[in-house]
This record gives structure tokens, C-alpha cells and sequence, in this order.
């Protein structure tokens, strides 16, 4: 919605908290920045985590998404990556919930009639149809693998540890920023800075990546020089190349990609409701 | 020689944290600038400690004899951990809290790295040039204050598997993997399990026999691969020189033929080469290592220098991978501290090490770190022991 009006009213949309695939056209929309990888990103990363490190069989691993354009872009990265293991649209496993819900019934009553078929679920949810859908799925004594994409990832660990012992097993979450208690200097940076201007809130992986964002932006400014407007402004975010903010990749924009990053870390949920970051490769 | 520090007894450390109070600049902290080092300079792995620290000694010397860094004079003071990381959580506290150091250089051992590190992140202080490829001194993005020279284990165990897949020929699923039982054989274990995967063979089907850190007991492991030595093709070692050799020989003497045996830098080349020549003939020979730094006998300039200020700082020691490794590691350093200026803190040496960008010291490939990266140097050099033993350069391409 806001991405199109702001088109309109030639103004930039930098740096949206989505990884949708509206937001990442090809060519991309003048108007339209992003900082973070995608979401069809992050769930290729889960498949390939699931095959290649996991060593579940890709014929095996069933989708849940929400119903929605949200939903769509994690089904299509799984779908793409299912891909190169041969694997096609129509067989792997569907299941959704309505947006707005943590309404998984309809979903679960769909996994246990093929749960001879699944080891792991790939999910795009957000963290409270997730926990559910976890939780249900563990209530069934179902042992199966699950990834979700960059939910409030307190929000899940708390739903999970709070269901009892084993529910945090085998459940790994994508992020598209680094682990916001890292020791990186960039981090360090990012943690001051939280402490003197919003003084009481804890790291969290919403507020670095907004943080993050915001500091390319910043670069942008920076790089536009006085008299800004938005076509200066567009140009110089597109001049941006190799940007080493400290997160462990480098951000780029050009004409052509208006996505400055394309990392995607794993975090394994561990038994005290913690994360470990693991490698997805 | 080993300063070794006496036991830390409260009335010292009171004194030393008096002292600290009292007098926060000292003068010795204007003329010099003190790293620690940490690692085993008692037990079947000293040698590996002692040559480390003496390629970083004479990198120090030879600065200090130029006029040191911005005026100040750079001075080592290593304590032994014995190689057990239960020690080296105290040996690093009395570094960075009752020596005070600047940073802590050419750390051996992967386990004590693990103790270190958040010792080294909480106070601040550097933590440099650990003679380790451990991931979790590769975090992405890396800790601020932990800076590698040299390639991960991840780079070397790679190079290895692929050379012995592509080049010798030998199906993934005939690798077996033999390691040290703790964070050292988990690191190295688990490159070999991410290219083997590479492969597309099973990890989990990797023959992995173990011997205990701090001892060359390596009978069970023997035995084990000489069983099932007819569905192997090779051994990929993650060892030090005394089980390495010892299990070398164990293989040898059980007739065991046609396997490659490979081991990973920390190894300590020439140590191996040593013991293995001692064993009588038969037994060294085609025995690989990889390496991370270039040979230390090699005609490069840098190398050149290396034993010129060998021979003139430590004319007992003789040229060898380790001490390369801590003399390189030492210059990298050097760089980092000169560029930070007169009388910085370890804050300006982190930023000016963040800025060094193609710095080319002669090595074989040009060093950086950055913001998102904190190795400098990426490459893998082959090595492989004669009958005598020598180790020759062996192309792994």
C-alpha cells in the first residue's frame, strides 16, 4: 500500500521491515530501497539448511505459510530451492493459516493425515502461528524438523519454553541481522547507542535491523550533499557499493538491485529459551 | 626463556591493583607496550608454545631495535597453560587483569582459545594472531577484539578433502578423520564434515577415532582404522606432533599400506618431521601437511628477513612454520599499531587494524581485515615430509 503512494508523491521508500517480493521487482522501483534479504531468501536458506547440513530428504519438507502475499514470497523461495533437488511445485506439501490468526487447525488436520510423508516444515509466519503450529505438531508426537523466517523471535522461544521440556528441539529460525548480543564492533556500536537514546530497551533483532537500516540511509544523505532532493537521493543510494557496516557482508545498491544485503543467519533454538547462531551451510 | 609467573597469591594481586589505583599511567605504560601471550611451555606440547613465541619475540626485538612503535617499546610476557584450558582461564586473568596487558598475541591451543576470548571481549583487551583456525574465533560478524592472521581450519581441512578427492582420487566416504577429543578435534572434525557433505557423502558415516589431549595414547586409534583400513583411502589427522607420530607409527608397524596421511598446521611441521625421521626410515616419508604460512626456508624477501632476524634474535632457533606464523602474526600487529598513532588505546587499534586493506607483506598474498573481517589471510599451502625428514612444497591444486 505505502510503497505505491510514495511512488506517487516521488518520495523514497527506504528500508521497509518486509522481505516480501513486491518490494523487490526486477527491474526495481525507483522509489523502493531495501536493506534486508528477502523472505524468499531466507527460506531458500532453511531448504538448503534442511538438505544439506539437516540431510533430510527434500522430497520430504512441507510448507506453512499465512495466506497472504506475506506467505506467498516464502513459499515461492522454498518452491525455488526445493527446485534444484529436483523436487516440483505440485508435490510439496501446502498448508496455511488465515492471516491475523494463530487459527493452525485446519493445517495440523492436513499434517497428520500426510505425516508419513514429512520431516520438516518449512514456515513463513509470524511467531505466534508458528509456536502454535510447532507445539501442535509436537503434541502429535510428530518428530519433525521446522524453520521460520525472521519472527519476534523472543515472542517464539517464550511460546515454546513456556509448552515444557522438548518443544525447543529442532526448531531454527532465520534472521536477516546479526545476533544483537554479538560482541562485533558494529554491535557494540549499535548497543551504545541504544543505551544512551532509548535507555531500558533491550537488543532485539526488530530494532538492529531498523538501526541497520537506518544507517545506510544515513550514507545516502551523507552521499547526496546539501540541496537534497529525492532524485539526488535516489542516485546516491544507487552509488553505494560495498558499503563493511560490520554485520559480516557487504551492502550494495545499483540502478538494478535496490537490496543492499542478502545474509541470512541461523539461529537454533535452544532448551532455555536462547539462541545459538549456526552456520546454514 | 619462559618468564614464567609465580603463583598469583591475593596480598600480589591486592599490590598490583593498588598500584593500578594509585598511579593509573604509569610510566612503563608511556614507554612500552605489553602483550601476553598464552600457551604450553611445559608438557608433550611445549615445543609448539616456544616456537610461536619465538617468531612473535623477534618480531618485537627487531621492531624494538628499529625504534620501536611511535615511541614506544613492545615487550612479550608469556604464561604457560600446560595446553589444559582449565589453566588458561587464570593465566589470562593474570594478564589482562594483573599485567594489564595491551592484548594477548599467538594464543595456542583452540580450547584455551575458547576460554579466552570472552575473557579477552569482556575486558577489552586484544586477542591476536591465535595459532587456531576455530570457527568461534570466526564469528560473522567478528568480535571486535579477536583478530585472525591465519586460514580457518574450515579453509585448510577443504583444501585437503578436495585435493585428496580430485587430485589423488579417493572417494569422500574413504576419508577418515583421526583428532584430539575436545575443541581442537571438534573444529577440524567439523571441516571435514562440511566439504565431505560438499560431496554429497554422509558426515555422520565418517570413521572418526579420537586420543586424549596432553597424552600420545593412541593404541585404540590405531587399531580401529587398521581394521577398517581396506574401505579406507586416507586419514585426515586434527593432532599434535607427539600423537600425530605416534599414531603415524602405530599405522606403520601394523603394515597398514596405501592410506595418504594428512595432518593440519597446528601439527607443528617440523616437530612431526622430527619424531617421525627418529622412528628410522619408512616412516616420515610422503606424510602431508597443510600450512598457513609459506615455507619458512623459502627465497622470498619477507622470508629472507624472517631468518635474517632469526638468526640475529634467536641464533639457538631454527626456521619453522609455527615461528613464521607467530613472526608474521607479530608484523600484522605492528602494522595495526603503528597506523593507530602515538599513544593509542586499544579502541584506535582495533579501528586502525579495521583499515588495513591490502597490505602486502611479502607473504604470498596480499592482508586485510575490516569491519566484517577479522582473518587476514585466506591461503592454504601444501607440505609434505621425505625420508629424511624434510618437508618438501606440494601442490594441492
Amino acid at each position: 500500500m505505502a510503497a505505491p503512494y510514495a511512488g506517487q508523491q516521488n518520495a523514497v521508500f527506504f528500508g521497509p521491515l518486509s522481505g516480501a517480493d513486491l518490494l523487490r521487482k526486477n527491474p526495481p522501483d525507483r522509489h523502493v530501497f531495501n536493506f534486508r534479504a528477502s523472505l524468499a531468501a531466507e527460506a531458500a536458506a532453511a531448504v538448503r539448511y534442511l538438505v544439506e547440513v539437516r540431510r533430510i530428504d527434500p522430497k520430504r519438507i512441507a510448507t506453512l505459510e499465512q495466506d497472504d502475499d506475506f506467505g506467498a514470497s516464502g513459499r515461492r523461495g522454498a518452491i525455488r530451492q526445493l527446485g534444484t533437488y529436483g523436487v516440483s511445485e505440485a508435490s510439496v506439501l501446502k498448508l496455511t493459516y488465515p492471516r491475523n490468526t494463530a487459527d493452525v487447525r485446519q493445517a495440523i488436520a492436513r499434517l497428520k493425515e500426510r505425516a508419513g510423508d514429512v520431516d520438516a516444515v518449512v514456515m513463513t509466519a509470524t511467531y505466534k502461528p508458528a509456536a502454535t503450529f510447532v507445539r501442535r505438531g509436537k503434541d502429535l508426537g510428530l518428530k519433525l524438523f521446522y524453520t521460520t523466517v525472521s519472527a519476534d523471535s523472543g515472542g517464539l522461544s517464550e511460546e515454546l519454553v513456556l509448552s515444557g521440556q522438548g518443544y525447543t528441539d529442532d526448531v531454527l529460525l532465520t534472521q536477516v541481522v546479526p545476533v544483537p548480543t554479538s560482541p562485533a564492533s558494529t554491535l557494540i556500536r549499535y548497543r551504545k547507542a541504544l543505551e544512551k537514546y532509548s535507555p531500558g530497551e533491550k537488543p532485539g533483532s526488530t530494532s538492529l535491523e531498523a538501526w541497520i537500516g537506518a544507517q545506510i540511509f544515513i550514507e545516502g544523505l551523507r552521499r547526496a550533499g546539501r540541496d537534497l532532493d529525492t532524485a539526488k537521493l535516489v542516485s546516491a543510494l544507487e552509488s553505494i557499493q560495498n558499503l563493511d557496516l560490520g554485520i559480516g557482508g557487504m551492502i550494495s545498491f545499483g540502478p538494478n538491485e535496490h537490496q543492499g544485503s542478502h545474509m541470512v543467519w541461523g539461529w537454533l533454538l535452544q532448551p532455555d529459551g536462547s539462541y545459538k547462531q549456526v552456520s546454514l551451510e | 626463556m619462559t618468564r614464567r609467573l609465580e603463583r598469583r597469591g591475593p596480598i600480589r594481586t591486592a599490590l598490583a591493583l593498588a598500584a593500578l589505583v594509585l598511579s593509573p599511567i604509569s610510566r612503563a605504560d608511556d614507554a612500552e607496550l605489553l602483550f601476553g601471550m598464552v600457551g604450553p611451555f611445559t608438557g608433550p606440547s611445549k615445543e609448539m608454545g616456544e616456537s610461536v613465541r619465538t617468531g612473535v619475540r623477534v618480531a618485537f626485538a627487531a621492531q624494538n631495535d628499529a625504534g620501536g612503535v611511535n615511541g614506544r617499546r613492545l615487550r612479550l610476557v608469556a604464561v604457560d597453560d600446560g595446553f589444559e584450558p582449565a589453566r588458561t582461564a587464570e593465566a589470562v586473568r593474570e594478564l589482562i587483569y594483573g599485567r594489564n596487558v595491551f592484548g594477548i598475541i599467538g594464543e595456542v591451543g583452540t580450547p584455551g582459545a575458547k576460554v579466552a576470548v570472552p575473557l579477552a571481549n569482556a575486558k577489552g583487551v586484544l586477542f591476536f594472531g591465535a595459532v587456531s583456525g576455530a570457527s568461534f574465533l570466526r564469528n560473522n560478524p567478528p568480535d571486535r577484539y579477536v583478530f585472525n592472521y591465519r586460514a580457518s581450519y574450515q579453509e585448510e581441512t577443504a583444501t585437503i578433502v578436495r585435493y585428496l578427492v580430485e587430485v589423488r582420487r579417493i572417494p569422500p566416504g574413504r576419508i577418515a578423520v583421526f583428532t584430539q577429543d575436545d575443541a581442537f578435534g571438534d573444529a577440524g572434525f567439523e571441516g571435514v564434515a562440511r566439504i565431505v557433505r560438499h560431496y554429497r557423502a554422509d558426515p555422520a558415516r565418517i570413521l572418526r577415532v579420537r586420543y586424549r589431549r596432553n597424552t600420545a595414547n593412541v593404541e585404540g586409534a590405531v587399531r580401529e582404522v587398521a581394521r577398517r583400513a581396506k574401505d579406507l583411502g586416507a586419514v585426515v589427522m586434527v593432532a599434535t606432533y607427539k600423537a600425530a607420530a605416534r599414531f603415524i607409527e602405530g599405522l606403520r608397524d601394523a603394515r597398514v599400506r596405501g592410506l595418504a596421511l594428512t595432518n593440519v598446521s597446528d601439527v607443528g611441521a617440523n616437530m612431526l618431521a622430527e619424531e617421525l625421521a627418529q622412528f628410522g626410515p619408512g616412516y616420515a616419508k610422503g606424510v602431508i601437511v597443510t600450512q598457513v604460512v609459506p615455507l619458512p626456508t623459502a627465497k622470498a624477501t619477507t622470508i629472507l628477513e624472517y631468518r635474517d632476524e632469526l638468526r640475529k634474535y634467536a641464533p639457538d632457533a631454527r626456521p619453522g612454520f609455527l615461528s613464521l606464523e607467530g613472526w608474521i602474526s607479530a608484523r600484522l600487529l605492528i602494522e595495526g599499531l603503528k597506523r593507530a598513532g602515538p599513544g593509542a588505546g586499544v579502541e584506535k587499534v582495533v579501528d586502525a587494524l579495521e583499515g588495513i586493506h591490502g597490505l602486502d607483506l611479502g607473504v604470498g598474498t596480499p592482508l586485510g581485515f575490516g569491519p566484517s573481517e577479522h582473518q587476514a589471510s585466506h591461503p592454504v599451502w601444501g607440505t609434505v615430509i621425505d625420508a629424511k625428514g624434510g618437508l618438501d612444497p606440494l601442490d594441492l591444486q
